[in-house]
C-alpha cells in the first residue's frame, strides 16, 4: 500500500487513471486484453480513456471511448501518446540481431541480404523489409534479448516520482521536468554489472542528478551519479570514507544535452564512462565498505529542466570495452579484434560477409561477427509518430492509415509500409506535439471553458449547445477534437470551470493566536456546523433539509414515518423525500455547536458488533448538544417516536435540533451511495458554486415562465439536464421543478454519482457509522498465523511471577532463569484453551529433557473446577492460580489462549494468542528457535 | 381431550377474522398485538405460496436444493397448518393431507422411526402432534397406499420409538442414530419438543421420559446460560439456537421454576439485538421465536420487529428464503419465527 500511496500523490490524477485501468486489466487477468483500456495523451493536458477506430490517413486518429456515445477526432500533430494496455506476460524479441537505425529506430530479426545500397531485413513481426543503407547505423548480436534489460522510456508508467505531483510529464514518452527539485526513480532489477546508455537533454541549463545502482532515495546519496558541477557534467560517488570524481563534459547556458554509456560493477564499485561513440570519459573505482547491488535508477531535477531521451539497460559481462577509433565504421570481431571498414554486402554463395578494409576485401564467416557499426552519413528526416512494440521494437514514420486494428506507417528508407498490429504495439508516439501556445484556443466567450473530468479522461473544452437538437445527454467539444462526443447515460464525473481556491492552512502559533472556538474547530475537536450555503437571513428561521446530494431545501411541517419525510415547502410543489436520499433535517438550523472530543464522537459513531444486522438508522442532536442514536419511526408536530434497542421511546420535538441520517453505505467504504440514476431518463448534473453569497442558483416556478423565476439561495442545485442554450442549462428536478443555470456563474457542474461523491466531504456527511473491529482472539490459528514475535513484551524482560500452585507450592518465575519456561494462560470455561492445552502439554513434553517446563496459569477459578477440567482432559500439569487476575494483566493477556515462551535469560522469547488445531506444530517450531538461540526479532518483520 | 373444543376454536377464530388462541385447556395468560402487521401477513404469504406451489405430488419438498424428508416435511406441514387457513376444507387442506400422507407412510411399522436420523423423527413427530386432533384424518387415505394409519397411532408408535431411544442412551438425550449411545442438545431438542408436543396432544408420555430430558438439558446449561453441544463438558460457544432449544424445553416441559430456564432466558432477553450467526441463522429464528414467546413475551414483541425487518430483506422474490439446508428449509423455519404472530399452532400455547 505504501508504494502505491506514494505512486498516487506523485504522478497525479492522470496516472491515477492509468493506475485504476492498469489494475482493472490485471483483474482481468489471462483473458485477452480489453480493447478499451488505451489511452490517449494529447499535447495538452488531456487524455481519455478507449480505444482507436479505423481511419483513412488524413492526419487524424478516430479515438471511441466508452464514456462517450460518439467518438472523437484528434489530429495527429496534437498527439503526445497512446499508451495501450500491457499483456501480464511479454515475450522478450526474436531474431538474430538487434539492428539500430536512423531515428532511433530498434528493429530485431535477421539479415536476409546486404547489398552497397541496400539491406533486406526480415523483422519480427512485420516480415522482410527493404531498407536503404543510408539509415542503417548499427547492427549487433541479439541473443533473444537476455541481455537487454530495458529500452526506452515509454511513459511515466512504472516510474515512481516524489516531490509533487505535477514534477514529470511524458512528452513523446521522454519523461520531462521542469520543476525544481522533481525527483523520479523505477527499479529495473539491474545486475550488479550492467551496461547503462542514455541521453539527456535540457532547454535552459543544466542542473540534474542521474544516480544508477540505487534502492531508495537514501541510497541514492551513496550511488554513482552524474551531475553538474559549476560548468561542467562530472561522474561521480561519495561514500563514507572516500570519494572520486571526473569530468565527463563541460556544459554553457542554454539547450544542451549529453548522451553516454556507463558500466558498472556495483561489486567492485568502478564505473566505466564513455561517450555515444566508444570514447573512453571516465574510469572511477569507488568501493563501498559493504558492496550492496541496488536494481534501480533515480533522476532528479535539481533547478531548470531536463529531459529523458533515451535509456537503454543491459547485462555486462564485466570485460572493460576496447577502445575504438569511434567515428570511423567498424567490426566487432567474436574474437575481441576490431576491423575498421565499411561493412560492404553478404556474399550468399560463400556464406560470408564481405568488409572493404584499406581498399582491399575481407572475408568474415557469420558467427564470427557480433557488432557493426555503420557510417552515420545522412541525418535523420522528419517523422510524427512511433510505434513502441511491446517487444521493445521502435519504428518511426507517417500515418498512412488506421485498418482492421492495426497502425500503418511509412517509415523513411524502408521500402515497404509497416504494418503495426494494435495488439502488439505498447505505445504510439507522437514526435512532433504541437506546443501548448500553438494549441486552438475557443474564442467564443458564450460557450464557457471548461475542464471535464472523467473517471481516465480529462477533456478541456466546453458543453455543446442543445436548443436546436435536445439530448437527453450532455454533449462535449473537446478543444483538441474536431469533433464533439455525446456523454453515456449514467458516466460520473465533473466539469471544472473554475478549480476551487485552496485554502492556505495556518501555522501552529497562527492557530494558538485564535479565539479557543476556533481553535477547536480547525483541530476537529468542535461539532462540526452544516454546509454553508442557505442563507435563509431573518426572522425565525425554517427547517432545512439536506439532502445526500448536497441540495438543501427550507421547509415547513416535516413529519417523519419509516418511509421518509413529508413536508411543505415554498420552493417546491413537491412533497416527500425518501430516507436513502436524505442526510440531515435541521429543525433549528444554525444551532450553536457544542464541543465534542474526537474519542467522543468516534464512540458516538462506532457500530456495535451486536448491531451489525440492525444499525441505528438515526442520529439525533438535542437543542443541548446531547446525542441519541436509534431507529426513528415517527415524528409529528408535537413528538418524536425512536426505537432504541428495540424499545420505543417519545421525545418532545422542541427538544431537538437536528435529525442525521445514517446510511448503511456509509459504513462499508466500497458500498455505491443509492441514487436515482438508474430510474431516471437523462443526465443528472448538481450546479456549485464556492461562493454563495455572491451567486444564486435559481429555478423556474412551476410555469416555466421565465419572468417567473423564483431564486433559491444555495450553492448546490441538483437536476435533470435537458438542454443547453447558450450559457444557460435548463432541466428539470424531481423535487424542485424545472431548474434552470448561468454555467458563467456556477464553478463546477457534478455529473451522476460524482454528486453524491463530491457532497461526501460535506461536515454534516461526516456524520457516519463505522463499524467496530473484530477480536483479534476470535481467529483460528494465532493472532495472525506469524511466529508469535508480533507482541510488544517479546524481547522485554518478563514480568515476575509469584503464584501460588493447585497442588499448594510456590511458583516464582525468577527462580528458573534456567529453564525455557512455557507460560499458558487458560480457564475452563474457554473452549479454544481447552482445545490447545493438550497440545502444548504434548509439545513441552517432548523437549523436556532441555529444560523446557509449562506452567499453565489459570485465571480466577475455583480449584474444583480447574481439577474438574484437568480430569476430563486427563492431563497433569502445574498449574498456577492466578485468583486476581494480576498475572494476566501484566502479561496483557486480554484474550486466551495465550501462550508464552520465556527463555533462559527470563526474556520473553515468543507470544501467541489464540490456539487452533495446527498450534502444537506453531509451538514446536518456535521452541526450537528459541532453544537455538535465534533473535527474538528479525529485522524487518514481515507482515 | 382437547380435539374437539381446538377445532372448534380455530375455525370460530378464522370465521370472525379475529387473531386469537385456540380455546384450549389452559386459557391465555397474555394477549398482545391485537392486530397483525402488514408485513408479517405480506411475508408470510409468499412464503406460504412458494411452499405450496412447490410440494410434490408424493407430498413432500424435493425442490430448494437442500435437505429434504419427513422433518421437513413437518416443518413445511406445520407451516401450512399455522398459516391460520381451516386445515379440512381451506385453501391448503390437500396440501396437508398430502404431506400427512407423505410423512406416515415412511414410518417403520415396527419401531416407529420416521427414518433419516432423529432430527427428522423429531420434527415428524412435532408435525403430526400439531395435526392430531385438528386434521380430520377419517379420510386421510384414499387408495391402497401401504402404512394406512391414523395420525393418532401413528404418533403413539413415534413417541414409543423416541422413548425406546433415549432408553438406549445413558445420558437422556438424542443424538443423529436412534441407537447412538452419545447424545446433543440440537437433536436431543429435536426429539423432545416433539415428545411435549405429542403428550399436549393427549398421547401418554411417561413423565420420567420428560424429566431425563429435562435432566441432559440442565446438565449441558451453564450458570451463565450456556448451552453446550454435545459430551458434558467445555465447548461453551455462544450459540442462540442451542440455549434458545433448552429455554423452549424448560418452557413447555413446565419447568420455568429451573434456575437453568432463569439463566438461559435471561441470556436471550439481555442479548435481544444480537444478529444470528452467519450459520443456521434460520433455525436459530425458528427457536428463538419460540423460546423467547414463552419465556418473556414483552422481550418477544421487541425481539420479533428486528425478526419482521430482517425477514423482510431476505426474502427472495420467488416468496422463498434461503439457508443452508435449502429453501424449504430455510422457507418453513423463518415462516414459523414469523408465526407466533398468528399463533395457531398448539405448541405456541404459552
Amino acid at each position: 500500500m505504501l508504494t502505491m500511496n506514494v505512486r498516487i500523490r506523485a504522478l497525479g490524477a492522470i496516472l491515477v487513471a492509468v493506475w485504476i485501468l492498469s489494475l482493472a486489466a490485471a483483474d482481468s487477468a489471462e483473458g485477452p486484453v480489453d480493447a478499451n483500456r488505451a489511452v490517449i495523451y494529447l499535447a495538452n493536458i488531456d487524455h481519455v480513456t478507449g480505444r482507436l477506430l479505423d481511419s483513412s490517413g488524413d492526419g487524424r486518429l478516430i479515438w471511441q471511448s466508452p464514456a462517450f456515445a460518439t467518438p472523437f477526432e484528434f489530429p495527429v500533430s496534437y498527439l503526445n501518446a497512446v499508451h495501450f494496455p500491457v499483456p501480464g506476460k511479454l515475450d522478450q524479441a526474436a531474431g538474430d540481431y538487434c539492428f539500430e537505425l536512423a531515428g532511433g529506430d530498434i528493429a530485431f530479426g535477421s539479415l536476409v541480404g546486404l547489398q552497397p545500397d541496400e539491406a533486406v531485413l526480415d523483422i519480427t513481426g512485420i516480415g522482410p523489409l527493404h531498407v536503404d543503407r543510408t539509415i542503417l547505423r548499427r547492427m549487433y548480436r541479439w541473443k533473444g534479448g537476455t541481455e537487454v534489460l530495458y529500452f526506452g522510456p515509454s511513459g511515466l508508467t512504472g516510474w515512481h516520482a516524489s516531490g509533487g505531483t505535477k514534477g514529470w510529464q511524458e512528452e513523446a514518452g521522454q519523461l520531462v521536468s521542469s520543476q525544481d527539485g522533481a525527483v523520479i526513480r523505477r527499479d529495473f532489477g539491474i545486475p550488479p554489472q550492467a551496461r547503462f546508455e542514455f541521453e539527456l537533454s535540457w532547454k535552459s541549463k543544466a542542473d540534474f542528478e542521474l544516480a544508477i545502482g540505487v534502492g531508495d532515495a537514501k541510497s541514492a546519496l551513496r550511488a554513482f551519479r552524474f551531475e553538474v558541477w559549476d560548468d561542467g557534467i562530472v561522474a561521480t560517488r561519495e561514500t563514507e570514507s572516500v570519494m572520486d570524481v571526473a569530468e565527463l563534459q563541460k556544459t554553457k547556458a542554454g539547450v544542451g544535452r549529453i548522451h553516454l554509456q556507463a558500466f558498472l560493477d556495483q561489486q567492485k564499485g568502478r564505473l566505466l564512462v564513455f561517450s555515444s561513440s566508444g570514447r573512453p570519459l571516465a574510469d572511477l573505482t569507488v568501493a563501498a565498505s559493504k558492496p550492496q547491488a541496488f536494481g534501480g535508477i533515480q533522476l532528479t531535477n535539481k533547478s531548470g529542466d531536463i529531459r529523458l531521451e533515451r535509456l537503454s539497460i543491459s547485462r555486462w559481462n564485466g570485460e572493460p570495452p576496447r577502445a575504438v577509433e569511434s567515428d570511423k565504421a567498424r567490426i566487432h570481431v567474436a574474437d575481441g579484434s576490431i576491423i575498421y571498414g565499411p561493412l560492404k554486402s553478404y556474399d550468399s554463395v560463400e556464406g560470408k560477409f564481405v568488409i572493404e578494409v584499406n581498399g582491399a576485401e575481407q572475408r568474415l564467416a557469420p558467427d564470427q561477427l557480433q557488432d557493426v557499426f555503420f557510417s552515420e552519413s545522412v541525418a535523420n528526416s522528419e517523422r510524427t509518430l512511433c510505434a513502441v512494440f511491446l517487444n521493445d521494437q521502435r519504428l518511426s514514420g507517417d500515418l498512412l492509415k488506421v485498418e482492421n486494428n492495426a497502425i500503418w506507417l511509412k517509415c523513411p528508407g524502408i521500402r515497404e509500409p509497416i504494418r503495426a498490429p494494435i495488439e502488439s504495439l505498447r505505445t504510439l508516439l507522437g514526435l512532433n506535439p504541437q506546443k501548448t501556445e500553438d494549441l486552438p484556443k475557443e474564442s467564443d466567450p458564450i460557450l464557457r471553458q471548461g475542464r471535464l473530468e472523467l473517471l481516465g479522461a480529462v477533456l478541456q473544452g466546453h458543453l455543446v449547445d442543445s436548443a436546436a437538437a435536445p439530448s437527453k445527454t450532455l454533449t462535449w467539444k473537446p478543444a483538441l477534437s474536431s469533433s464533439p462526443g455525446s456523454l453515456e447515460v449514467g458516466v460520473s464525473g465533473r466539469i471544472v470551470y473554475r478549480d476551487p481556491p485552496v485554502k492556505p492552512q495556518p501555522t501552529a502559533a497562527e492557530v494558538r493566536a485564535m479565539p479557543v472556538q476556533k481553535q477547536a474547530r480547525i483541530r476537529g475537536t468542535t461539532e462540526s456546523v452544516g454546509n454553508t450555503g442557505v442563507a435563509a437571513k431573518g426572522k425565525q428561521k425554517k427547517p432545512i433539509l439536506h439532502l445526500r446530494s448536497g441540495d438543501m431545501i427550507p421547509c415547513d411541517q416535516a413529519t417523519i414515518d419509516e418511509s421518509g419525510v413529508t413536508f411543505s415547502s415554498s420552493i417546491t410543489d413537491s412533497t416527500f423525500i425518501r430516507n436513502d436520499q436524505l442526510k440531515v433535517l435541521e429543525l433549528i438550523p444554525d444551532t450553536t455547536p457544542v464541543e465534542i472530543t474526537k474519542q467522543k464522537k468516534e464512540r458516538l459513531l462506532m457500530l456495535p458488533r451486536m448491531q451489525r444486522d440492525n444499525p441505528p438508522t438515526q442520529l439525533i442532536r438535542s437543542v443541548d448538544g446531547d446525542y441519541l442514536k436509534g431507529r426513528l419511526i415517527s415524528m409529528d408536530e408535537q413528538q418524536i417516536h425512536v426505537e432504541i434497542r428495540l424499545e420505543t421511546k417519545t421525545l418532545h420535538r422542541d427538544r431537538v435540533a437536528r435529525i442525521i441520517w445514517l446510511h448503511a453505505d456509509e459504513i462499508d467504504a466500497t458500498a455505491k451511495p443509492r441514487t436515482s440514476d438508474d430510474e431516471i431518463a437523462g443526465t443528472r448534473v448538481q450546479a456549485l458554486t464556492d461562493n454563495p453569497q455572491q451567486v444564486t442558483l435559481s429555478k423556474s416556478t412551476t410555469g416555466d415562465q421565465p419572468g417567473q423565476n423564483s431564486v433559491i439561495n444555495t450553492n448546490r442545485l441538483t437536476f435533470v439536464a435537458q438542454q443547453l442554450d447558450g450559457p444557460i442549462l435548463s432541466g428539470r428536478s424531481e423535487l424542485l421543478g424545472a431548474c434552470r443555470v448561468d454555467l458563467r456563474q456556477i464553478d463546477r457542474l457534478l455529473i451522476g454519482i460524482a454528486i453524491e461523491q463530491d457532497a461526501a466531504s460535506l461536515a454534516f456527511h461526516q456524520w457516519k457509522l463505522r463499524a467496530a473491529s473484530d477480536p483479534v482472539a476470535a481467529r483460528e490459528g494465532s493472532s495472525d498465523g506469524g511466529e508469535g514475535q508480533e507482541s510488544a513484551l517479546v524481547g522485554k524482560a518478563a514480568p515476575e511471577i509469584e503464584l501460588d500452585m493447585l497442588d499448594g507450592s510456590k511458583f516464582r518465575l525468577s527462580a528458573r532463569l534456567d529453564k525455557v519456561v512455557i507460560l499458558d494462560f487458560w480457564a475452563s470455561w474457554c473452549g479454544p484453551c481447552l482445545q490447545v492445552m493438550p497440545q502444548i502439554d504434548k509439545v513441552v513434553h517432548e523437549f523436556a529433557d532441555q529444560g523446557v517446563e509449562l506452567v499453565a496459569i489459570n485465571l480466577e477459578e475455583k480449584d474444583d473446577r480447574i481439577k474438574a477440567a484437568l480430569e476430563r482432559l486427563k492431563l497433569e500439569m502445574p498449574v498456577a492460580l492466578d485468583r486476581d487476575g494480576r498475572v494476566a494483566e501484566k502479561y496483557g493477556a486480554t484474550a486466551i489462549p495465550q501462550t508464552v515462551i520465556i527463555d533462559r535469560t527470563g526474556k520473553v522469547a515468543r507470544l501467541f494468542v489464540g490456539g487452533g488445531a495446527r498450534f502444537g506444530d506453531q509451538l514446536r517450531t518456535a521452541i526450537e528457535a528459541v532453544l537455538s538461540g535465534k533473535p527474538e526479532t528479525p529485522d524487518e518483520p514481515s507482515k | 381431550m382437547r380435539v374437539v373444543t381446538g377445532l372448534n376454536g380455530l375455525i370460530v377464530a378464522v370465521a370472525v377474522g379475529v387473531m386469537s388462541t385456540p380455546v384450549m385447556a389452559q386459557p391465555p395468560t397474555v394477549r398482545v398485538g391485537e392486530v397483525v402487521p402488514r408485513d408479517v401477513r405480506e411475508i408470510y404469504d409468499r412464503g406460504l405460496q412458494y411452499l405450496a406451489n412447490s410440494q410434490t405430488e408424493a407430498g413432500d419438498w424435493k425442490g430448494g436444493g437442500g435437505e429434504q424428508g419427513p422433518g421437513v416435511t413437518g416443518l413445511a406441514l406445520m407451516v401450512l397448518l399455522a398459516s391460520g387457513e381451516d386445515p379440512n376444507f381451506g385453501l391448503y387442506s390437500t396440501h396437508v393431507r398430502k404431506a400427512l400422507r407423505n410423512i406416515i407412510s415412511q414410518q417403520n411399522a415396527g419401531t416407529g422411526y420416521f427414518g433419516q436420523s432423529m432430527y427428522h423423527h423429531g420434527f415428524a413427530m412435532l408435525a403430526l402432534s400439531e395435526a392430531y386432533g385438528t386434521v380430520d384424518d377419517r379420510n386421510l387415505w384414499t387408495g391402497s397406499e401401504p402404512n394406512r394409519r391414523s395420525i393418532g397411532v401413528a404418533l403413539e408408535l413415534a413417541v414409543r420409538a423416541a422413548i425406546t431411544s433415549q432408553k438406549k442412551n445413558s445420558l437422556g438425550g438424542w443424538r443423529y442414530s436412534p441407537d447412538s449411545s452419545d447424545a446433543d442438545t440440537s437433536v436431543s431438542g429435536a426429539v423432545l419438543v416433539g415428545l411435549l408436543a405429542a403428550r399436549n396432544a393427549g398421547i401418554e408420555v411417561p413423565d420420567e421420559v420428560i424429566d431425563k430430558a429435562i435432566g441432559y438439558f440442565s446438565s449441558m446449561t451453564s450458570d451463565g446460560g450456556q448451552v453446550g453441544y454435545s459430551g458434558g463438558f467445555g465447548g461453551f460457544d455462544e450459540s442462540f439456537a442451542r440455549i434458545s432449544i433448552a429455554t423452549l424445553s424448560y418452557a413447555v416441559a413446565r419447568r420455568k421454576d429451573l434456575k437453568q430456564f432463569k439463566a438461559t432466558l435471561a441470556y436471550l432477553t439481555k442479548r435481544l439485538e444480537n444478529a444470528p450467526q452467519q450459520h443456521y441463522a434460520e433455525y436459530t429464528r425458528y427457536y428463538q421465536a419460540q423460546a423467547l414467546f414463552q419465556g418473556d413475551v414483552e422481550a418477544w414483541e421487541k425481539w420479533n420487529k428486528l425478526l419482521v425487518r430482517q425477514l423482510k430483506t431476505s426474502q427472495l422474490p420467488d416468496g422463498s428464503f434461503q439457508g443452508q439446508f435449502g429453501a424449504t428449509v430455510g422457507t418453513s423455519m423463518s415462516l414459523l419465527a414469523l408465526a407466533l404472530n398468528y399463533r395457531f399452532l398448539p405448541i405456541y400455547e404459552r
